[in-house]
């Protein structure tokens, strides 16, 4: 059976885009079928990862929630566009479902609202029509209908947090959220964690204070910055010490 | 009180609504919640799915949904198998944008005293 995965932080920036990006590259080079939502509607950016831009967005989630199109039409195969198109050559596949950068489309959602119904019924429409095996739900950060929605439905949750105190506190709000409303497998994710941490000692004092297990301590690294979200880090440079620590991430969704 | 009867007395005190929010899940109390979110999930349920979940009777799990759709939680669509029942989601409703946000926005750079009349929202 098809396994959903939202991915969510409290705050934004963290990096859910980049890890969501990361991680759903990494299970189509297994070999499994990923799909990739982007549900930030009012302000999109995991296809520039996936190296989708405005002109080759011809229909995006926002047409299905007006009923201008089925959810599948609206899915892209980017599976050749990414890791100098690696993944293609050794996979399952990876179709993304893009948000509209158009600010006309981004401002009629704001102002009108959209079907949450059709929203979840698309999550599972995408899951049969495009067979999946995958699909991750890339977030808006805090928590808002399309957020809720995506904790309430999710086999797995993985939440982003970084070294600052903001997010510290924030976290706390969105793991209590996900224990009510019992998402089957929860893992935290510190990602930009400063080097005057000792990951070990990060990890252990993460776990201890939300009692929920700590995925992955990915480094505040120049070499991501340097990469600008133009490309899948972990597929362009896999011996890095980041994509060591996407590999943990995708051993344990993987097992769950 | 069984079951059965903790669920009906919350679904019986809880207020009449156009149509469910994700967000009301947090208000429910949790074998309610985990109800509603299984229906979710599933996106359509039977009374015999819910009973299974629940623990209860397929008849009292109907009576349950029954009172879900009473409510404004759930709709029912009679198929051949019986009646299927799914979410009814509240739409996401639009957000106000400030009427004077426009002007507010033009009047850093310049001022603009003909937006003076444009409505409470500007001194407010
Ligand atoms: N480990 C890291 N080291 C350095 N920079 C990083 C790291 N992870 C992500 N970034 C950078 O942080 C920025 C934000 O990343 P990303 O867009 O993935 O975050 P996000 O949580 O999806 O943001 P939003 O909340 O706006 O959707 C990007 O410029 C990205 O390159
Ligand atoms: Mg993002």
């Amino acid at each position: 059976m098809a396994k959903i995965i939202s991915i969510h932080s409290f705050r934004g920036g963290t990096g859910k885009s980049n890890v969501t990006a990361n991680v759903s590259a990494q299970f189509a080079r297994k070999g499994y079928r990923v799909g990739v939502i982007d549900t930030d509607i009012q302000s999109p950016g995991i296809h520039v990862l996936f190296g989708l831009d405005e002109e080759q967005m011809d229909k995006a989630l926002n047409d299905y929630l007006w009923g201008r199109c089925a959810i599948e039409e609206a899915a892209y195969d980017v599976s050749a566009r990414v890791g100098k198109g690696e993944v293609v050559l050794m996979s399952g596949g990876i179709y993304l479902i893009p948000s509209s950068i158009r600010a006309g489309e981004i401002a009629r959602v704001l102002r009108e609202g959209y079907d949450v119904g059709l929203l979840n019924d698309g999550f599972r429409a995408l899951i049969e029509k495009l067979g999946l095996d995958y699909l991750f739900i890339d977030t808006h950060p805090g928590l808002n209908e399309e957020t809720l929605l995506s904790i309430a439905i999710s086999d797995l949750l993985i939440i982003i947090l970084r070294t600052d105190q903001q997010d510290f506190q924030g976290t706390a709000v969105t793991v209590d959220v996900a224990r009510k409303l019992e998402v089957p497998h929860l893992y935290l994710v510190i990602n930009k964690a400063i080097s005057s941490y000792e990951p070990e000692a990060l990890r252990h004092q993460i776990e201890e204070t939300y009692k929920a297990p700590v995925a992955a301590v990915i480094p505040l690294s120049e070499d991501v910055a340097a990469l600008q979200s133009s490309d899948i880090f972990s597929l362009c440079y896999p011996d890095h010490p980041v994509s060591q620590e996407i590999q943990h991430i995708v051993a344990l969704v993987e097992a769950a | 009180m069984g079951i059965f009867d903790r669920i009906q007395s919350e679904i019986e005190t809880r207020e009449k609504q156009e149509g469910f929010s994700p967000a009301d899940l947090l208000a429910l109390s949790p074998p309610l919640r985990r109800l509603m979110s299984y229906i979710i999930r599933e996106g359509e349920v039977t009374a015999a799915a819910a009973a299974e979940l629940v623990q209860v009777s397929p008849t009292n799990a109907q009576q349950l949904l029954d009172g879900l759709v009473h409510k404004g939680y759930l709709e029912r669509e009679e198929r051949e198998e019986g009646w299927v029942y799914r979410t009814r989601f509240a739409r996401k409703r639009g957000r106000e944008i400030p009427a004077g946000i426009w002007s507010a926005l033009g009047r850093r750079t310049r001022p603009a005293p003909h937006d003076r009349d444009e409505g409470p929202s500007r001194d407010a």
